[in-house]
């Protein structure tokens, strides 16, 4: 999702203006036409957890942490 | 509040589609999600996820038979959805807070708003109308409620209640339209599931009883959540009179069984559901043996009662 979309998203809604919510519309419009294109499409940013191996996690516990 | 069963009983008299659906399935599913008021905890997230979906597309199909342009009815369903997702000072279920392994995550706010815009301008020139009702207000959102003829008292006739998202006429015939969003691809074998199918045939039996429509049956628009995108499909459910019939009296008998199994204050497993509709949210506790479920259930479920008499 572009840096722009992200902030509008973060914002509280009811300090948006009218052009807050074409410039919302706009990028949403422009993500379908993407995907109808078939090209890639921006996906919404998630939390990522550190998975730590097993090998690590031994590692680890070898130095006593 | 109103309670949806009998003073005193477990024997439910006021039926939505989901508690029928719930009984139909599995008895002790229904046990757990209606008579104890269980929910687990991934599931809110659906079903809360659907309601603003709906609150959206209402809020939009009311503006359009209004007489708003296409895009002044989409920024009031976008404003309104902005809105409706901002909790405490801050998004809810914004997707940065949300973990890639989290089964629920495609449910999140920007998908939400995604798909509703999607949605809206996929059918920008649908030829499915909203129809009027005779105060003139759209049908859209339509709250129902009459008895039918299965009372186990006379001073307690039993109702069938609901809501419909929207009646619509698509080439000159009437159908309700029942909106659904799912993570699961739009095949034939999605729509399948609709055909026969609880939901289809009490919608189609309400608008004709509860809003004196004719109509045909019920138009499923479906919108897919994934990774990146959404997308959209349309199916018919049609009802015959005969099968509209049958459905009536087949309710009849569903409802003589609760009775029993609430007079019993017992209601058995169907042991051949569990694994069918997504998998019932259930299997959990039931795999579980008898002595150590009550304790699982508390660790691991939450207490929403469903009522169907409460508006939503």
């Amino acid at each position: 999702m572009s840096s722009e979309l992200a902030e509008l998203f973060e914002r509280n809604p009811l300090g948006l203006s009218d052009q807050d919510l074409s410039v919302i519309v706009k990028k949403m419009r422009e993500y379908q036409a993407q995907f109808e294109l078939g090209l890639r499409t921006p996906v919404a940013e998630r939390k990522t957890v550190a998975k730590t191996k097993k090998a690590e996690v031994d590692l680890l516990k070898d130095l006593g942490l | 509040m109103t309670s949806p069963f009998i003073e005193g009983t477990n024997v439910q008299y006021a039926w939505d589609s989901t508690s029928l659906g719930w009984f139909k399935e599995c008895p002790r599913k229904y046990y757990y999600h209606m008579v104890r008021g269980l929910i687990g905890r991934g599931e809110a997230v659906h079903l809360e996820f659907g309601i603003l979906y709906h609150g959206a597309l209402e809020h939009f199909d009311k503006l359009k038979f209004k007489g708003a342009s296409h895009d002044e009815a989409v920024h009031g369903a976008v404003d309104w959805t902005l809105k409706a997702t901002w909790r405490d000072g801050k998004p809810w279920r914004a997707s940065k807070n949300l973990a890639a392994e989290d089964r629920t995550s495609l449910k999140c706010r920007e998908n939400l708003i995604r798909t509703i815009i999607w949605y809206m301008d996929k059918f920008k020139n649908d030829p499915a109308k909203t129809k009027a009702l005779p105060n003139g207000e759209p049908m859209v959102e339509l709250n129902f409620k009459f008895e039918v003829p299965f009372g186990r008292t006379l001073d307690r006739p039993y109702v069938l209640c609901g809501y419909l998202d929207r009646v619509v006429t698509f080439q000159d015939a009437d159908f309700v339209m029942d909106r659904k969003t799912t993570t699961q691809t739009l095949s034939s074998y999605y729509y399948e599931q609709y055909d026969p199918d609880n939901q289809m045939s009490f919608y189609t039996v309400a608008a004709q009883v509860a809003f004196h429509t004719p109509v045909r049956g019920v138009i499923v628009d479906a919108a897919q959540i994934a990774v990146g995108f959404s997308r959209f499909g349309r199916s018919f459910a049609s009802r015959t009179r005969d099968q509209v019939d049958e459905w009536i009296k087949d309710t009849g008998m569903w409802f003589r069984q609760a009775e029993i199994f609430a007079d019993k204050g017992y209601w058995p497993m169907n042991d051949k559901s569990c694994h069918k509709y997504g998998g019932c949210p259930f299997i959990p506790v039931c795999t579980k043996s008898n002595v150590i479920r009550e304790k699982f259930i508390e660790s691991n479920y939450d207490v929403r009662a469903w009522n169907p008499l409460i508006p939503r």
